[in-house]
């Protein structure tokens, strides 16, 4: 038996204070003036030592609970021996199935050493077989025998997630302490640095750990890869479009290579790249003939003569569809605000919108089918037959932009809107009199993109009452809204309130215009901006959490459901485990295609230090805990302080109640004569 | 007037005795005049015809002159006119556990006890004692009696040890032959036997004689937190103990002093009261009054 902190032992003199208490304390009498002492006896002897057995348990207790402190927080510790015979171990086999060991057959390699621990597995020794990429988990139960250790060992499958040997070291801290026993680990792997935790710690092996590392992979790699590809998510003139991609030199020497554009397995271009040693080079396609609708798109490395081919093809979904029909109303006196909303969205998506404009006076019965959505520039009061198929066609889903100016400002509601007009302010341009933004919603999707909005001047501000159901996105200093979201029916509305004529602000000429012109193009449209490109075992958005009516259902590469029955219902977000297309189906139509790549992290075989290695391999030795002797015999060290601290609590709590009992305890006597005659005279 | 008034604390509080005299019993009075079975004053009792050697100053002159005849007019009150109080004003009476000391306390009910007569017209007188008659006010009606009354009990102060034997003789020996009401105030730290053999002479001659038995409320229930070296005030004696024995044993011993004092003086004829510093002041009083209409 030993003391971790034996130095505390020395606070063992304060046991003295509670004898001093009980026997020196308790000789000191009160000197006491009495009236008489003609009923008094003399009862020191007998007094004291009465009070001295008496108090023999308080006196008992309280000594045992402070030297029973004093030797929690010495620490204590014996150690017990364990027989060699029954240190029995667990053998684990953790496999690394993670995309860079594709390599070659480094697979196979892996699974094949792993074999050789079948040997070692038995009844009372039962191995286990762990998979590991992003995620770690064993294949099938712990096995008692060599076969199905080997069966277990043949199941493990490539995989293409990226390596994380933290999600290993949590799996394994799990295994023994689910099973109670300490474990021998034998990993096969390729010992990536990318595979290493931001935090080393994630990295600790439960006690008495062995591990072994077994590298798969040869000391030097060389690899290129296509590493990021960036190409338009939709695009609308295939001459115009444009892919580019990155392609890297990890550990190899400069080389030219060539890169083709793919569609839907055409080989569309290729082109040579010259790549710096250790270094990147990009390339650009110009011009992606495809048909409409979604294409599978890649980006390959032609004979890249690399050790590594899996990471040469990196895919992207692209989609062609015909630009998006605007509807642009204005008065016969407005023909300048259709000049800055067309600059403003061709510049922003080429050729993404097609602004077909029409005069008011003109209109009456516009054709709304295929229709984006429809702007309207100050639009005043309305003919009847066209406010009303303006509102037929909002109530059914359509968006609707409404830019309100003087004539808008002189009616009592807005057009269509139907939102009350309080009045319409005016300033002078030459008396610099204006009002600017001044709160914003940062994170609604028209705003997020309008960095300086709040240095544009609006000279004319139509005071509108956004009632209860409208949501103003922008409002001036004195709370004027500025940018209004009213939802009418299944569609929305959008409300800027000045016009779009540079007369009532100076918004079409602020570098603000653009980005707000094309967020709100793409949220009238209902358009998501993607580049339909995903890692594997990053997350897809399969629908909001408020559409959760809308059914959703994902084919994977092989063209199989990748969704339970209760995820297509309910899930918002779906982590693709392997590389390929998955299509995404969603119950109003819509559908969509993500390309989903192996993390580029795996491409870099840079390996993981010797030292770092062998500090993961210590966190697994045994500790102050443990040890084991030559013999193999392992001593395990106890230490009780745990429970002397309880038994301190326990003691504390029985000292209360006894110190109460015997201070209070004795209580009154019987009632005095006094009492007596008082209660008689009552 | 507030019962509070009654209240030794209270009293405590008001330096002039007289005045704590007449505000106990104007108090207790007032207080009583609720209760008709109470009434206190100089009722008539009856006419009865004048012999040789009566005083002149009670002969009814209105009845002798319609009638020629002297009647002596006769009171209730008459019949016991002499209150004497003996108060014991030995070291042990200077105790007190509050504000209130055992002194104090039966100052106060000596006072109001004179007042009480005084208002009555009755003859009042003090003995004020310890082991010696201290001070001594012969029992009397006169203009003045009342002050001498009050300054006698006023300057009572603790001195020395009780001793009954001394005092008791004296009042024997000087008013034997003379009925009336003794009223004596004191601890009783002395053998109950003796206490009741001492006082019960004056019974014998036809004298009421009540006692008023005073005690701190720590000397009937103490109450020590640890060992105590208890020094007695009279002796100087010194004596350790502990709050056990306080607890049990002594309790038992009081209890036994004060019943064996009730139960002597019972059966000696004497009328006897426990009071408690603690407590108010009109159950003494009311002691004293029904005494006083027993007598009348």
């Amino acid at each position: 038996m030993g003391f971790l902190s034996p130095w505390f032992l020395g606070a063992a003199a304060l046991a003295g204070l509670p004898v001093w208490l009980h026997l020196l304390r308790q000789h000191k009498t009160t000197p006491v003036h009495f009236s008489s002492l003609m009923f008094f006896e003399k009862r020191t002897t007998t007094s004291t030592r009465q009070r001295r057995l008496r108090y023999y348990a308080l006196l008992a207790m309280r000594l045992l609970a402070l030297l029973l402190l004093i030797l929690a927080f010495a620490r204590p510790y014996w150690e017990r021996k364990i027989a060699a015979g029954s240190g029995k171990r667990m053998t684990v086999a953790a496999i690394d199935n993670s995309f860079s060991l594709r390599r070659g057959n480094a697979l196979d390699a892996a699974k094949e050493q792993a074999l050789g621990l079948a040997g070692k597995v038995s009844g009372a020794e039962p191995g286990i077989v762990v998979a590991f990429g992003a995620s770690a988990h064993e294949i099938g139960q712990k096995a008692d025998d060599a076969a199905t250790f080997r069966n277990h060992v043949q199941a493990v499958a490539a995989g293409d997630s990226r390596t994380s040997y933290a999600e290993l070291s949590r799996v394994l801290r799990g295994l023994a302490e689910a099973h109670r026993m300490p474990l021998d680990v034998h990993v096969y792997t390729d010992l990536q640095r990318s595979g290493m935790p931001a935090r080393f710690a994630d990295l600790q092996l439960p006690a008495d750990t062995k591990i072994e590392i077994h590298d798969v992979a040869p000391k030097e790699l060389t690899n290129y890869t296509v590493e990021a590809v960036t190409p338009p998510g939709r695009i609308f003139d295939t001459a115009k479009a444009r892919v580019r991609a990155t392609i890297a030199a990890l550990h190899a020497p400069k080389a030219t290579k060539q890169v083709s554009l793919v569609a839907d397995g055409k080989v569309l271009a290729t082109k040579p790249v010259d790549i710096p040693e250790n270094g990147r080079a990009s390339v650009e396609f110009t011009g992606l003939d495809t048909g409409y609708g979604f294409h599978r798109g890649e980006v390959r490395l032609e004979n890249a003569g690399d050790t590594f081919p899996g990471d040469d093809v990196f895919r992207f979904a692209i989609e062609r569809s015909d630009p998006r029909k605007v509807l642009y109303l204005h008065s016969g006196r407005d023909s300048r605000s259709a000049l800055y909303v067309k600059a403003a969205l061709d510049a922003a998506v080429p050729n993404a919108y097609a602004i077909e404009t029409a005069a008011y006076e003109t209109t009456s019965s516009p054709n709304l089918n295929n229709v984006s959505f429809v702007m309207l520039a100050d639009p005043g009061t309305l003919p009847p037959s066209l406010e009303n198929a303006l509102k037929d066609y909002v109530q059914k889903g359509g968006a609707l932009w409404i830019a309100a100016g003087g004539f808008t400002g002189a009616l009592p509601k807005l057009p269509v809107s139907g939102l009350a007009v309080k009045e319409s302010r005016m300033a002078s341009r030459s008396r610099e009199m204006f009002q600017s933004v001044a709160a914003k919603e940062p994170l609604h999707p028209v705003m997020e993109r309008t960095a300086g909005i709040e240095s544009v001047k609006f000279y004319q501000v139509v005071a509108i009452d956004p009632g209860a159901s409208a949501k103003v996105l922008a409002k001036t200093a004195d709370a004027a809204p500025v940018v209004i979201e009213q939802p009418m029916g299944e569609g929305r509305i959008l409300i800027l309130a000045s016009p779009l004529d540079n007369l009532g602000n100076n918004l079409p000429l602020h570098p603000a215009f653009v980005p707000l012109l094309e967020r709100a193009a793409q949220y009238l449209s209902r358009q998501q901006e993607s580049t339909g490109i995903v890692a594997v075992g990053e997350g897809v958005e399969l629908r909001a959490a408020s559409d959760r009516a809308i059914g959703v259902e994902v084919l994977d590469p092989r063209g199989e459901r990748a969704l339970t029955l209760e995820q297509a219902a309910k899930a918002t977000s779906f982590a693709p485990q392997t590389e390929g297309y998955y299509e995404i189906r969603r119950g109003n139509g819509r559908a969509s295609l993500v390309a989903v790549n192996a993390d580029r992290r795996e491409s870099d075989f840079t390996r993981m230090e010797d030292e770092t290695v062998a500090l993961w391999k210590a966190t697994g030795e045994p500790g102050e805990t443990q040890r084991v002797n030559a013999s193999g015999e392992r001593t395990e060290t106890v230490s009780p302080w745990w429970w002397l601290l309880l038994a301190v609590l326990g003691l504390t709590v029985a000292e209360g109640v006894a110190a109460s009992q015997y201070l209070y305890g004795s209580g009154e006597g019987a009632p005095s004569p006094a009492e007596l005659a008082s209660k008689e005279a009552a | 007037m507030d019962q509070r008034f009654l209240d030794p604390h209270v009293l405590a509080s008001i330096s002039n005795l007289e005045l704590v005299a007449k505000t106990v019993v104007d108090g207790f009075i007032s207080g009583l005049h609720r209760s008709p079975k109470f009434g206190f004053s100089q009722e008539f009792a009856e006419y009865r015809m004048y012999n040789e050697g009566d005083d002149l100053r009670f002969v009814d002159w209105n009845v002798f002159a319609r009638t020629e005849r002297a009647y002596i007019k006769r009171f209730k009150g008459e019949t016991n006119s002499r209150l004497t109080l003996l108060l014991d004003a030995s070291a042990s009476m200077a105790y007190s556990s509050h504000s209130v000391t055992k002194i104090d306390y039966a100052k106060y009910l000596a006072a109001s006890l004179a007042y009480m007569a005084h208002q009555q017209r009755d003859a009042a007188g003090v003995i004020v004692f310890d082991d010696e008659v201290r001070e001594y006010v012969t029992p009397s009606s006169r203009a003045g009696q009342f002050r001498r009354t009050m300054f006698a009990i006023e300057n009572a102060t603790p001195g020395r040890r009780t001793d009954f034997a001394k005092p008791f003789f004296h009042f024997l020996s000087t008013l034997r032959n003379r009925r009336g009401l003794a009223v004596v105030v004191s601890d009783f730290y002395e053998d109950p036997e003796t206490v009741i053999k001492t006082i019960e002479p004056l019974r014998f001659r036809g004298n009421d004689v009540v006692l008023f038995h005073i005690l701190d409320p720590q000397e009937v229930r103490p109450k020590f937190d640890g060992p105590v070296l208890l020094i007695d005030s009279e002796t100087g004696q010194e004596l350790e103990t502990s709050p056990e024995y306080a607890a049990q044993e002594y309790r038992g011993k009081i209890d036994a002093h004060v019943a064996a004092l009730k139960q002597k003086a019972q059966t000696a004829g004497l009328t006897y009261h426990l009071h408690t510093t603690d407590k108010p002041l009109d159950s003494a009083l009311r002691e004293f009054l029904l005494v006083r209409q027993g007598r009348a």
